[in-house]
């Protein structure tokens, strides 16, 4: 493998599917997170990662990422094997926006410089190339007037567009972001959706680890159901069906039903036919009883 | 005025000062440049831990006829890497480890250092510096390692800032982030090394952490913090030497007294983050 076949294939000439996962288990013996996941994503799709807490969310992208290496199973980015440099600069990465010290006394440019780290390699400092990429990703994102502010002083909506921007600096076709609409208002919601289904429209892949499914049925193109496996992958109006979201989440879910997203939300039954499942331990009738 | 000038200059006439001079200097410098990391990371402990450890190591140089730097720095390193090792491998939690590691090596040095007949002058000069007795090859050594771990900070500057803002991108992004960490504790225990002859084993933590932290105060850039932090550092241990010297007090003990002065003095007065303006921000605020 050359150094010139690891820089990223320009958009629009995929040589392989953005992401291939082949009997992937991550996870201890007894209780592994992801079970035998198989998944293979294309170029040009806005994916979305729904699922309950702890199904394993995280921990799909983490293997994406390769900071958390499969116990079984081969995982490829773009066609390299996962925590090769190829595999590294085919993806830019959005961590939760918790993980980080935002008294950090750096800039919004420093913040996004930070992407180009592994491409700079050890002992080498940023030129005028990595520079150019830092404005172009700020641009991007629109906070080019903010690049010598010091990162304290940004919203919540901004530090996530910062992050965003580090992201497209790092020059990743594939986005990994987790939970990138925590604590983001409304507009910015919008404009990293947009900028989210540029990326895509310009050959890009994102996955969207997400709560929200409202919003990943609106947004995304495809979506994956995780709860310790892959559950499903398809099209919205495909896989977000009542058994199959009732087989990811257990029974305890309000949605949207896809046929009818503008209309009114419908609860889905559980096995008991109460609507929306059985009531977790410690909330409504357990307080009842214990005031009589 | 006159006064002045020979308060000042009185003492330069003499070697052994413009030596001391020297070395309080280098110390601040290299301080206050990796405090930088030490004050956000908050590694203040750690620092206190390794500074600790390194003790029995210059008893042990002092017992054998090595050399001070020697002992210092062999010591210092299997420090650091013990930390480094032990941190990856979470048996016992870090915090738990460090305070372990740090008692018993200490315990060590005095343990050793009794074994010598009326040692307690030894161990004074160990423990809180001996500043007006640094030879020339101690300011030499002290000049080699203070170079050795500036030029280290700046070519791995921003690994060593990545690791320290966000270790989830850094790991993500394939950077050996337990390396980036084991170097950085290298470099602190280098830095301490360099601290010992001016405040000794017990006073370093103050000198890795106040100037760095005054500095903060000041400022929201990383790089202007280090260059701050540095000159912080090295004034003090100008100021804190020249008080020492016309006053006959324990130099180690001033030098740490000046910069904790200066750390509450820009407390109160620094811009943005100081008392006075968030008070009167407040006040604006109110209104």
């Amino acid at each position: 493998m050359t150094l010139a076949a690891a820089a990223p294939a320009p958009l629009g000439a995929p040589p392989a599917p953005a992401v291939r996962m082949a009997a992937v288990t991550v996870g201890y013996d007894a209780r592994p997170i992801l079970d035998g996941a198989n998944l293979t994503l294309g170029w040009g799709q806005l994916v979305g990662v729904i699922g309950p807490n702890g199904a394993g969310k995280s921990t799909l992208l983490k293997t994406l990422l390769g900071t958390l290496p499969p116990r079984q199973g081969t995982v490829a980015i773009g066609g390299w094997p996962a925590r090769t440099r190829g595999a590294r600069n085919t993806i830019g990465y959005v961590p939760q926006r918790e993980v980080v010290n935002w008294d950090f006394p750096v800039t919004v440019a420093d913040v996004v410089m930070m992407g180009r780290t592994t491409r700079l390699g050890p002992l080498r400092f940023p030129g005028a190339a990595d520079r150019q990429a830092v404005a172009a990703a700020l641009a991007e994102v629109g906070m080019t007037a903010f690049a010598e502010r010091q990162i304290s002083q940004l919203s919540g909506g901004q530090q996530q567009r910062v992050f965003l921007a580090r992201a497209l600096a790092q020059g990743g076709r594939l986005l990994l972001l987790d939970e990138p609409l925590n604590g983001v208002d409304a507009t910015t919601q919008d404009e990293i959706g947009a900028l989210l289904r540029r990326h895509c429209a310009q050959g890009g892949t994102v996955l969207l680890a997400t709560h929200d499914l409202e919003l990943a049925a609106a947004w995304c193109t495809l979506i994956v159901l995780v709860n310790h496996a892959i559950v499903a992958c398809g099209p919205p109006e495909a896989v977000l069906q009542p058994e199959i979201l009732r087989a990811t989440y257990g029974g305890h879910v309000l949605v949207m039903a896809p046929a009818d997203l503008a209309g009114t939300p419908t609860m889905i039954p559980d096995d008991h036919g109460h609507p929306g499942g059985r009531p977790p331990p410690g909330t409504a009738t357990g307080a009842l009883r214990g005031s009589r | 005025m006159n006064a002045i000038v020979s308060w000042i200059m009185a003492p330069l006439q003499f070697v052994f000062f413009q030596r001391a001079l020297f070395e309080v200097v280098l110390m601040g410098l290299t301080c206050g440049l990796i405090g930088t990391y030490i004050v956000l990371r908050g590694m203040a402990f750690l620092g206190d831990a390794i500074s600790h450890a390194i003790f029995p190591g210059v008893v042990i140089a002092f017992l054998w006829h090595l050399n001070f730097f020697v002992g210092a720095l062999a010591f210092g390193l299997l420090t650091a890497g013990t930390i480094g090792v032990v941190s990856r491998n979470r048996q016992v939690s870090e915090d738990t480890a460090i305070g372990v590691l740090f008692a018993g090596m200490f315990a060590l040095g005095i343990v050793l250092i009794s074994s010598i007949r009326g040692y307690t002058a030894d161990l004074a000069s160990f423990l809180f510096g001996e500043i007006l007795g640094v030879s020339p090859e101690d300011v030499q050594a002290s000049l080699l390692i203070g170079l050795l771990v500036l030029g280290a900070l700046i070519l791995f500057h921003k690994e060593l800032v990545l690791v320290a803002f966000d270790r989830e991108m850094a790991e993500a992004m394939g950077l050996p982030v337990w390396l980036v960490n084991l170097g950085l504790l290298i470099l602190i225990a280098m830095t301490i090394v360099v601290s010992l002859r001016a405040v000794g084993n017990i006073l370093v933590v103050a000198m890795l952490v106040t100037p760095a932290a005054a500095a903060r105060l000041w400022t929201d850039r990383l790089r202007v913090m280090m260059g701050l932090g540095a000159t912080f550092g090295a004034g003090a241990g100008i100021v804190g030497l020249w008080i020492s010297y016309h006053t006959d007090l324990a130099a180690g003990g001033t030098i740490v007294l000046v910069a904790t002065a200066w750390f509450g003095l820009s407390l109160l007065v620094a811009p943005r983050h100081g008392w006075i303006v968030r008070r009167a921000a407040r006040r604006n605020s109110d209104a």
